[in-house]
Protein backbone atom coordinates (compact mmCIF):
# COMPACT_ATOMS: atom_id res chain seq x y z
CA UNK A 1 0.00 0.00 0.00
CA UNK A 2 1.35 3.35 -0.96
CA UNK A 3 1.02 6.28 1.55
CA UNK A 4 0.71 9.87 0.39
CA UNK A 5 3.64 12.30 0.71
CA UNK A 6 1.62 14.30 3.21
CA UNK A 7 0.99 11.34 5.46
CA UNK A 8 4.64 10.31 5.24
CA UNK A 9 5.73 13.82 6.25
CA UNK A 10 3.26 13.84 9.11
CA UNK A 11 4.48 10.45 10.33
CA UNK A 12 8.08 11.62 10.18
CA UNK A 13 7.21 14.75 12.09
CA UNK A 14 5.39 12.74 14.76
CA UNK A 15 8.36 10.39 15.04
CA UNK A 16 10.77 13.26 15.51
CA UNK A 17 8.56 14.86 18.17
CA UNK A 18 8.25 11.58 20.05
CA UNK A 19 12.00 11.08 19.91
CA UNK A 20 12.58 14.56 21.27
CA UNK A 21 10.18 13.96 24.14
CA UNK A 22 11.82 10.66 24.98
CA UNK A 23 15.30 12.15 24.76
CA UNK A 24 14.27 15.00 27.05
CA UNK A 25 12.84 12.58 29.58
CA UNK A 26 16.01 10.52 29.54
CA UNK A 27 18.14 13.65 30.02
CA UNK A 28 15.98 14.77 32.93
CA UNK A 29 16.29 11.41 34.61
CA UNK A 30 20.05 11.45 34.07
CA UNK A 31 20.39 14.90 35.64
CA UNK A 32 18.31 13.92 38.64
CA UNK A 33 20.38 10.79 39.09
CA UNK A 34 23.60 12.81 38.81
CA UNK A 35 22.37 15.29 41.40
CA UNK A 36 21.25 12.58 43.80
CA UNK A 37 24.54 10.76 43.28
CA UNK A 38 26.51 13.79 44.41
CA UNK A 39 24.76 15.06 47.51
CA UNK A 40 27.39 17.72 48.12
CA UNK A 41 26.27 19.74 45.08
CA UNK A 42 24.39 22.91 45.94
CA UNK A 43 21.28 21.93 44.00
CA UNK A 44 20.81 18.75 46.00
CA UNK A 45 21.27 20.61 49.24
CA UNK A 46 18.90 23.41 48.31
CA UNK A 47 16.20 21.04 47.12
CA UNK A 48 16.23 18.76 50.15
CA UNK A 49 14.21 19.64 53.20
CA UNK A 50 16.05 20.78 56.31
CA UNK A 51 15.40 17.43 57.95
CA UNK A 52 17.29 15.64 55.21
CA UNK A 53 20.12 18.18 55.21
CA UNK A 54 21.67 16.35 58.13
CA UNK A 55 21.93 13.18 56.12
CA UNK A 56 23.26 14.91 53.01
CA UNK A 57 25.95 17.12 54.54
CA UNK A 58 28.67 15.52 56.69
CA UNK A 59 28.51 16.42 60.36
CA UNK A 60 31.77 18.31 60.28
CA UNK A 61 31.18 20.06 56.96
CA UNK A 62 31.90 23.76 56.69
CA UNK A 63 28.30 24.22 55.53
CA UNK A 64 27.08 23.41 59.05
CA UNK A 65 29.45 25.83 60.65
CA UNK A 66 28.52 28.91 62.61
CA UNK A 67 29.70 32.26 61.31
CA UNK A 68 31.09 33.33 64.68
CA UNK A 69 33.15 31.17 67.07
CA UNK A 70 32.11 29.77 70.42
CA UNK A 71 32.84 32.59 72.86
CA UNK A 72 33.84 30.22 75.66
CA UNK A 73 36.11 28.10 73.52
CA UNK A 74 37.50 31.04 71.53
CA UNK A 75 37.24 34.24 73.56
CA UNK A 76 40.11 35.87 71.66
CA UNK A 77 43.55 36.64 73.11
CA UNK A 78 46.27 39.11 72.27
CA UNK A 79 50.00 39.50 72.40
CA UNK A 80 51.55 42.17 74.58
CA UNK A 81 51.87 44.61 71.67
CA UNK A 82 50.87 48.18 70.98
CA UNK A 83 49.54 50.06 68.00
CA UNK A 84 53.11 51.19 67.34
CA UNK A 85 54.12 47.54 67.01
CA UNK A 86 51.35 46.40 64.69
CA UNK A 87 51.56 49.43 62.43
CA UNK A 88 55.15 48.67 61.45
CA UNK A 89 55.34 47.24 57.95
CA UNK A 90 55.92 43.49 58.07
CA UNK A 91 54.74 43.12 61.64
CA UNK A 92 52.72 39.93 61.05
CA UNK A 93 55.74 38.23 59.47
CA UNK A 94 57.58 38.52 62.77
CA UNK A 95 54.97 36.34 64.43
CA UNK A 96 55.58 32.63 64.33
CA UNK A 97 53.28 30.47 62.21
CA UNK A 98 50.71 28.45 64.13
CA UNK A 99 52.16 24.96 64.77
CA UNK A 100 50.38 22.14 62.97
CA UNK A 101 49.61 20.44 66.26
CA UNK A 102 47.81 23.54 67.51
CA UNK A 103 45.81 23.74 64.26
CA UNK A 104 44.73 20.14 64.71
CA UNK A 105 43.73 20.95 68.27
CA UNK A 106 41.60 23.84 67.02
CA UNK A 107 39.81 21.61 64.50
CA UNK A 108 39.26 18.94 67.11
CA UNK A 109 37.85 21.38 69.67
CA UNK A 110 35.12 22.28 67.15
CA UNK A 111 34.41 18.69 66.19
CA UNK A 112 35.89 18.92 62.70
CA UNK A 113 37.16 15.42 62.10
CA UNK A 114 38.04 15.87 58.47
CA UNK A 115 37.99 18.62 55.93
CA UNK A 116 38.78 19.24 52.31
CA UNK A 117 41.37 21.71 51.04
CA UNK A 118 39.87 25.16 50.85
CA UNK A 119 36.97 24.35 53.15
CA UNK A 120 38.23 26.09 56.29
CA UNK A 121 41.04 28.19 57.56
CA UNK A 122 42.30 28.28 61.14
CA UNK A 123 41.41 31.88 61.76
CA UNK A 124 42.82 34.20 64.39
CA UNK A 125 39.66 35.65 65.91
CA UNK A 126 41.65 38.73 66.82
CA UNK A 127 43.79 38.91 63.72
CA UNK A 128 47.57 39.08 63.88
CA UNK A 129 47.34 42.51 62.28
CA UNK A 130 45.39 43.65 65.36
CA UNK A 131 47.79 42.07 67.83
CA UNK A 132 46.03 38.74 68.14
CA UNK A 133 47.98 35.79 69.47
CA UNK A 134 48.55 32.20 68.33
CA UNK A 135 46.94 30.87 71.50
CA UNK A 136 44.34 28.11 71.03
CA UNK A 137 41.91 30.51 72.70
CA UNK A 138 42.24 32.83 69.72
CA UNK A 139 41.93 30.20 67.00
CA UNK A 140 38.90 28.62 65.33
CA UNK A 141 38.11 26.86 62.05
CA UNK A 142 36.37 29.43 59.90
CA UNK A 143 34.55 28.46 56.76
CA UNK A 144 35.38 29.82 53.34
CA UNK A 145 32.11 28.50 51.95
CA UNK A 146 29.26 29.81 54.07
CA UNK A 147 27.35 32.72 52.58
CA UNK A 148 27.28 35.63 53.00
CA UNK A 149 29.59 35.53 56.05
CA UNK A 150 32.88 33.72 55.63
CA UNK A 151 36.63 34.01 56.06
CA UNK A 152 37.02 36.33 53.07
CA UNK A 153 34.52 38.79 54.48
CA UNK A 154 36.16 38.76 57.91
CA UNK A 155 39.46 39.58 56.21
CA UNK A 156 37.89 42.83 55.00
CA UNK A 157 36.99 43.81 58.54
CA UNK A 158 40.49 42.94 59.77
CA UNK A 159 42.06 45.11 57.09
CA UNK A 160 39.69 48.01 57.72
CA UNK A 161 40.21 47.96 61.48
CA UNK A 162 43.97 47.76 61.00
CA UNK A 163 43.83 50.81 58.74
CA UNK A 164 41.77 52.73 61.26
CA UNK A 165 44.06 51.83 64.15
CA UNK A 166 47.15 52.91 62.24
CA UNK A 167 45.43 56.11 61.16
CA UNK A 168 44.63 56.89 64.76
CA UNK A 169 40.88 56.74 64.14
CA UNK A 170 40.21 53.92 66.60
CA UNK A 171 42.09 52.61 69.58
CA UNK A 172 43.70 49.19 69.28
CA UNK A 173 41.85 47.87 72.32
CA UNK A 174 38.51 48.88 70.84
CA UNK A 175 39.34 47.26 67.51
CA UNK A 176 40.28 44.06 69.33
CA UNK A 177 37.00 44.19 71.24
CA UNK A 178 34.93 44.76 68.10
CA UNK A 179 36.40 41.86 66.21
CA UNK A 180 36.40 39.43 69.12
CA UNK A 181 32.87 39.98 70.41
CA UNK A 182 30.97 39.77 67.13
CA UNK A 183 32.87 40.37 63.93
CA UNK A 184 29.71 40.37 61.83
CA UNK A 185 28.29 43.32 63.74
CA UNK A 186 31.69 44.96 63.44
CA UNK A 187 31.61 44.45 59.69
CA UNK A 188 28.21 46.08 59.43
CA UNK A 189 29.43 49.06 61.41
CA UNK A 190 32.88 49.60 59.96
CA UNK A 191 32.79 48.15 56.46
CA UNK A 192 29.30 47.79 54.97
CA UNK A 193 25.79 46.88 55.99
CA UNK A 194 26.14 43.57 54.18
CA UNK A 195 28.76 41.96 52.02
CA UNK A 196 28.05 41.85 48.33
CA UNK A 197 28.23 38.50 46.63
CA UNK A 198 31.46 39.58 44.97
CA UNK A 199 32.96 40.54 48.31
CA UNK A 200 31.82 37.31 49.88
CA UNK A 201 33.52 35.24 47.21
CA UNK A 202 36.61 37.35 46.66
CA UNK A 203 39.92 35.73 47.37
CA UNK A 204 41.73 38.24 49.60
CA UNK A 205 44.73 35.99 50.01
CA UNK A 206 46.27 33.60 47.52
CA UNK A 207 44.61 30.33 48.42
CA UNK A 208 43.03 27.56 46.38
CA UNK A 209 39.43 26.60 47.04
CA UNK A 210 36.51 24.83 45.45
CA UNK A 211 34.70 26.96 42.90
CA UNK A 212 31.04 26.58 43.76
CA UNK A 213 28.57 28.74 45.64
CA UNK A 214 27.00 26.94 48.60
CA UNK A 215 23.62 27.93 50.01
CA UNK A 216 23.25 30.30 52.95
CA UNK A 217 24.59 29.11 56.22
CA UNK A 218 21.96 27.55 58.43
CA UNK A 219 23.44 29.37 61.41
CA UNK A 220 22.35 32.94 61.93
CA UNK A 221 24.62 35.39 63.72
CA UNK A 222 23.58 36.30 67.23
CA UNK A 223 21.15 39.20 67.42
CA UNK A 224 22.90 42.15 69.06
CA UNK B 1 61.82 16.13 76.27
CA UNK B 2 65.43 16.11 75.12
CA UNK B 3 66.54 18.94 72.87
CA UNK B 4 67.60 16.46 70.21
CA UNK B 5 63.93 15.54 69.64
CA UNK B 6 62.73 19.11 69.44
CA UNK B 7 62.40 20.76 66.08
CA UNK B 8 64.41 23.83 65.23
CA UNK B 9 62.45 27.09 65.46
CA UNK B 10 63.03 28.21 61.89
CA UNK B 11 61.85 31.74 62.48
CA UNK B 12 63.63 32.63 65.74
CA UNK B 13 66.93 30.84 65.08
CA UNK B 14 68.16 33.09 62.26
CA UNK B 15 67.09 36.16 64.23
CA UNK B 16 68.98 35.30 67.42
CA UNK B 17 71.80 33.06 66.14
CA UNK B 18 75.20 34.52 66.97
CA UNK B 19 73.87 36.81 69.69
CA UNK B 20 74.99 36.29 73.27
CA UNK B 21 72.83 35.79 76.33
CA UNK B 22 74.56 37.51 79.26
CA UNK B 23 72.01 37.12 82.04
CA UNK B 24 68.69 35.46 82.89
CA UNK B 25 66.39 37.25 85.34
CA UNK B 26 62.87 36.45 86.46
CA UNK B 27 59.69 38.49 86.60
CA UNK B 28 57.37 36.09 88.37
CA UNK B 29 57.17 33.05 86.08
CA UNK B 30 58.48 35.03 83.10
CA UNK B 31 62.13 34.45 82.25
CA UNK B 32 63.95 37.47 80.84
CA UNK B 33 67.02 36.72 78.74
CA UNK B 34 69.28 39.76 78.42
CA UNK B 35 71.47 39.92 75.33
CA UNK B 36 74.70 41.87 74.84
CA UNK B 37 73.15 44.13 72.21
CA UNK B 38 70.53 45.32 74.69
CA UNK B 39 67.70 43.24 73.34
CA UNK B 40 65.42 41.32 75.67
CA UNK B 41 63.81 37.91 75.16
CA UNK B 42 60.85 37.28 77.44
CA UNK B 43 59.53 33.75 77.97
CA UNK B 44 56.38 32.84 79.90
CA UNK B 45 57.19 29.63 81.74
CA UNK B 46 55.19 27.31 83.93
CA UNK B 47 56.84 28.30 87.19
CA UNK B 48 59.76 30.40 88.37
CA UNK B 49 62.78 28.51 89.70
CA UNK B 50 63.40 28.55 93.45
CA UNK B 51 65.62 31.28 94.83
CA UNK B 52 68.25 28.68 95.67
CA UNK B 53 68.54 27.53 92.03
CA UNK B 54 72.00 28.02 90.45
CA UNK B 55 72.49 30.77 87.86
CA UNK B 56 71.27 29.88 84.40
CA UNK B 57 73.74 28.93 81.72
CA UNK B 58 74.61 31.81 79.38
CA UNK B 59 76.57 32.14 76.15
CA UNK B 60 76.37 32.66 72.39
CA UNK B 61 73.31 31.16 70.75
CA UNK B 62 73.77 28.57 68.00
CA UNK B 63 70.15 27.57 67.48
CA UNK B 64 66.71 27.56 69.05
CA UNK B 65 64.64 24.40 69.34
CA UNK B 66 61.05 24.28 70.41
CA UNK B 67 58.26 21.82 71.08
CA UNK B 68 54.73 22.39 72.37
CA UNK B 69 55.91 22.59 75.98
CA UNK B 70 59.63 23.44 75.88
CA UNK B 71 62.00 25.91 74.32
CA UNK B 72 65.76 25.34 74.31
CA UNK B 73 68.65 27.57 73.31
CA UNK B 74 71.65 25.62 72.05
CA UNK B 75 74.74 27.56 73.09
CA UNK B 76 78.35 27.41 71.96
CA UNK B 77 80.27 24.78 73.87
CA UNK B 78 77.44 22.24 73.60
CA UNK B 79 75.55 23.68 76.55
CA UNK B 80 71.85 24.39 76.45
CA UNK B 81 69.41 26.70 78.20
CA UNK B 82 65.94 25.21 78.49
CA UNK B 83 62.56 26.46 79.70
CA UNK B 84 59.13 24.86 80.13
CA UNK B 85 56.55 26.94 78.28
CA UNK B 86 53.31 28.03 79.93
CA UNK B 87 51.43 27.04 76.74
CA UNK B 88 52.31 25.88 73.20
CA UNK B 89 52.17 29.38 71.72
CA UNK B 90 52.19 33.05 72.71
CA UNK B 91 54.94 32.65 75.28
CA UNK B 92 58.05 34.06 73.62
CA UNK B 93 58.74 37.66 72.62
CA UNK B 94 61.97 39.35 71.54
CA UNK B 95 62.39 43.11 71.51
CA UNK B 96 65.52 44.99 70.49
CA UNK B 97 67.32 47.61 72.56
CA UNK B 98 64.90 50.29 71.34
CA UNK B 99 61.86 48.20 72.21
CA UNK B 100 60.94 47.31 68.64
CA UNK B 101 59.40 43.88 68.26
CA UNK B 102 61.70 41.39 66.54
CA UNK B 103 59.81 38.14 67.13
CA UNK B 104 56.66 36.89 68.81
CA UNK B 105 55.54 33.33 69.30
Amino acid sequence: MHSSPFSRALATRRLRTSSAIIAGAIATLACERAVSATPQTPQAIVDTASTTLQSVVPADSALRFPDVPNSVRTPGTTLDVTAADICVSGYAKRVRNVPSAVKRQAYASYGVRSHEPGEYEIDHLISLSLGGSNSIRNLWPESFRTQPWNAYVKDELENELHRRVCAGRIELAKAQYVISHNWIIGYRIYVHTKPTSAQARRKTRSRSRRSYSPPRSQFDPPVP
Amino acid sequence: MTTSRMARNQKLTPIIKGRTITQVTWDGAAAQLHLTDGSLLRIHTTVAPPASAPPATVGKVRAVRQSLDTIAFDLEGSSSLQFSLAEPTSCVMLRDAKGALEYAD
